[in-house]
């Protein structure tokens, strides 16, 4: 009965319980978008980076040939050349070298010449079809395939570049495979051999020294390399060796600063939410002195009546929770959209987090209580005669 | 029944009231009346258990309402007294009937709509009962209140000018249905007013002075 009665309370006059209740969901969906954000985009980017130790590349920035060559995201830092790489793919201590080419792209998504150990890397599996075998042969991964309509035995033509628009390629590529479904970033990539990337750039494939490609990606058998090579291919070499790990911990530490400073705004605006609370509770018993006085004469006891205005306030916090979850599932289904349009990354992650959304409605109810707790006190030591006597 | 003996109360040292001792058998009904500033609410708040008498003896039934005090207070008040006030106060956000159903849950725990709807109907207002208390007029919202002293059988009925704010009708329909109704549950009926208007209709009557 008594939630019944601080329900009814609330809807009785909503435009009080209003400003309330927008500041509440504004304030829990900020902190609830940055929770389900920041660790989607973290797990985006370790589950990406596993079993790469190191990416060497062109020199430049060292954050950029990790966004290109990982996660397919930045432009990539330049060219090396395959005889200038070979060496280092070839020493004892590595386990595995996967070389990238990129160049070309189709309707936005990216065309790289590889070898299948890079789909095998990312644990992705020919579904349909075989892999690459000859030149213009393409393998499509599932998200790509389907988003861009693409079948076995379908062709088209690459365009250079990155961008939706460049110059088109005469020779059309056909697709002769299809991956299964990763969530990693193979999923969005057209796959082809090295040799059709060269081919398509009319380099002279007579001539070993030209061979260019874009990246490696290098897995070690010990430790050693990670401490010793980066310093000797700087110092030998036009090309840099840098770990991806290390400065993918520098990016996330970088955003995790905006996410840190994100998130004390969203407290900031809930501290408010409960003020607002507060004074829309304190306004409510001022108006409503004479029916609680009524109420405790018709038997409620002190504690029924504090129960009714702590009710009110916790309704009044969780349906503010609620629309706020649910606000902030509605942005990060925008911001998904973008990020898959921009970057081809799914940040899609729906779900409850039971941990951090589960103490956040905690935290919530405390601000109700909190904000309860002084109308409350009021309430409880309110003399019932002299209400009713000067109502 | 209910009877007071040396009934005494005081707000402070210079405002000290002294009630005459005053007996009202059950079915029957008292008023007292008396100009502004004698006391007639504090008697009233007294009787019912609202405020704490100084000094003195107030006798509901076996029970000395006096030395009660706190929840068992509380808890005798919600159980056998029912209270009807000038203004017809009420929950506003409630239904009339959800009111009535409200006030019987806080003295006996249990939500008995029929009761609620059946007291209505007995008071004249039971085509009411889904509206909202504020979208009654002063009349029929002073019947919703008397059928809401009703819902816990009460056996003292107790009434604070229940009728200062109505015309003339309306406050012989009032105090018709409050005596009728004091008559009807065996309760003792207590009108403290200064509407002299509601003198004919009492047999039994007190002058605070």
């Amino acid at each position: 009965m008594i939630p019944y009665i601080a329900r009814k309370n609330i809807t009785h006059r909503p435009l009080n319980a209003l400003l309330s209740l927008v500041l509440l969901s504004a304030g829990v969906a900020i902190i609830s978008l940055l929770i389900l954000l920041s660790e989607r985009v973290r797990r985006q980017f370790e589950a990406n980076l596993e079993g790469i130790d190191m990416v060497m590349g062109a020199k430049g920035s060292p954050l950029q040939l990790i966004l290109s060559a990982i996660y397919q995201i930045d432009a990539p830092t330049g060219n090396i050349r395959l005889s200038e790489a070979l060496p280092w793919m070839q020493q004892r201590l590595v386990e595995q070298a996967i070389p990238l080419a990129y160049g070309d792209s189709y309707a936005g998504y990216r065309i790289v010449g590889t070898t299948p150990s890079y789909w095998e890397h990312y644990g992705a599996s020919i579904s349909q079809g075989r892999a690459f075998s000859e030149d213009f042969e393409a393998v499509v991964g599932a998200v790509a395939a389907q988003r861009l309509g693409l079948s076995l035995g379908s062709t088209f033509l690459s365009v250079h570049g990155i961008s939706e628009e460049g110059e088109a390629h005469e020779h059309p590529y056909r697709v002769v495979g299809i991956l299964s479904p990763t969530g990693k970033v193979v999923d969005n990539l057209i796959l082809c051999s090295l040799e059709s990337v060269w081919h398509i750039h009319a380099h002279a494939l007579e001539d070993d020294t030209a061979r260019e490609i874009t990246a490696v990606l290098f897995k070690f058998r010990s430790p050693m390399p990670l401490v010793q090579w980066p310093r000797q291919v700087a110092e030998k070499t036009q090309m840099q060796l840098v770990s991806p790990a290390v400065e993918v911990n520098r990016l996330l530490s970088l955003i995790g600063v905006g996410i840190e400073a994100l998130t004390w705004l969203g407290w900031a605006i809930v501290a408010l939410a409960a003020l607002s609370v507060f004074v829309a509770l304190y306004r409510a018993l001022e108006e409503r002195r004479y029916e609680l006085a009524l109420m405790r004469a018709m038997g409620a006891s002190r504690g029924q009546v504090v129960q009714l205005l702590v009710c009110e306030s916790l309704w009044l916090c969780l349906a503010g929770y609620v629309a706020g979850l649910l606000l902030s599932r509605a942005g990060l289904w925008a911001i998904s959209q973008a990020a898959e349009r921009e970057f081809r990354l799914s940040l899609e992650q729906y779900g409850f987090r039971w941990m951090q959304e589960g103490s956040l409605l905690l935290a919530i109810l405390m601000v109700g209580l909190l904000a309860a707790l002084i109308p409350a006190w009021k309430a409880y030591r309110m003399n019932i005669a002299q209400t009713l006597q000067y109502a | 029944m209910i009877w007071t003996r040396n009934l005494c109360f005081a707000y402070n040292t210079s405002t000290v009231f002294r009630f005459p001792d005053l007996i009202c058998e059950k079915g029957q009904g008292l008023l007292i009346s008396g100009a502004s500033g004698k006391g007639k609410t504090t008697l009233l708040h007294l009787l019912a258990g609202l405020l704490n008498p100084h000094d003195g003896e107030i006798w509901i039934g076996n029970e000395n309402l006096a030395i009660l005090r706190g929840h068992k207070l509380d808890r005798f008040r919600a159980q056998h007294i029912g209270l009807v006030f000038q203004q017809a106060h009420f929950i506003a956000s409630l239904s009339v009937l959800e009111n009535l159903v409200a006030a019987g849950w806080l003295s006996t725990g249990r939500k008995d709509r029929e009761k609620a709807q059946h007291l209505l109907d007995r008071l004249g207002v039971g085509s009411l009962a889904h509206y909202k208390p504020h979208q009654l007029s002063a009349g029929q919202q002073q019947r919703a209140a008397i059928a809401r002293a009703l819902m816990n059988n009460p056996i003292v009925l107790l009434a604070d000018e229940p009728t200062s704010s109505l015309d003339d009708e309306n406050a012989q329909i009032v105090a018709d249905l409050l005596l009728q109704q004091a008559e009807e549950i065996k309760a003792s009926l207590i009108v403290v007013t200064h509407d002299y208007r509601l003198k004919k209709y009492f047999s039994q009557s007190i002058h605070l002075s």
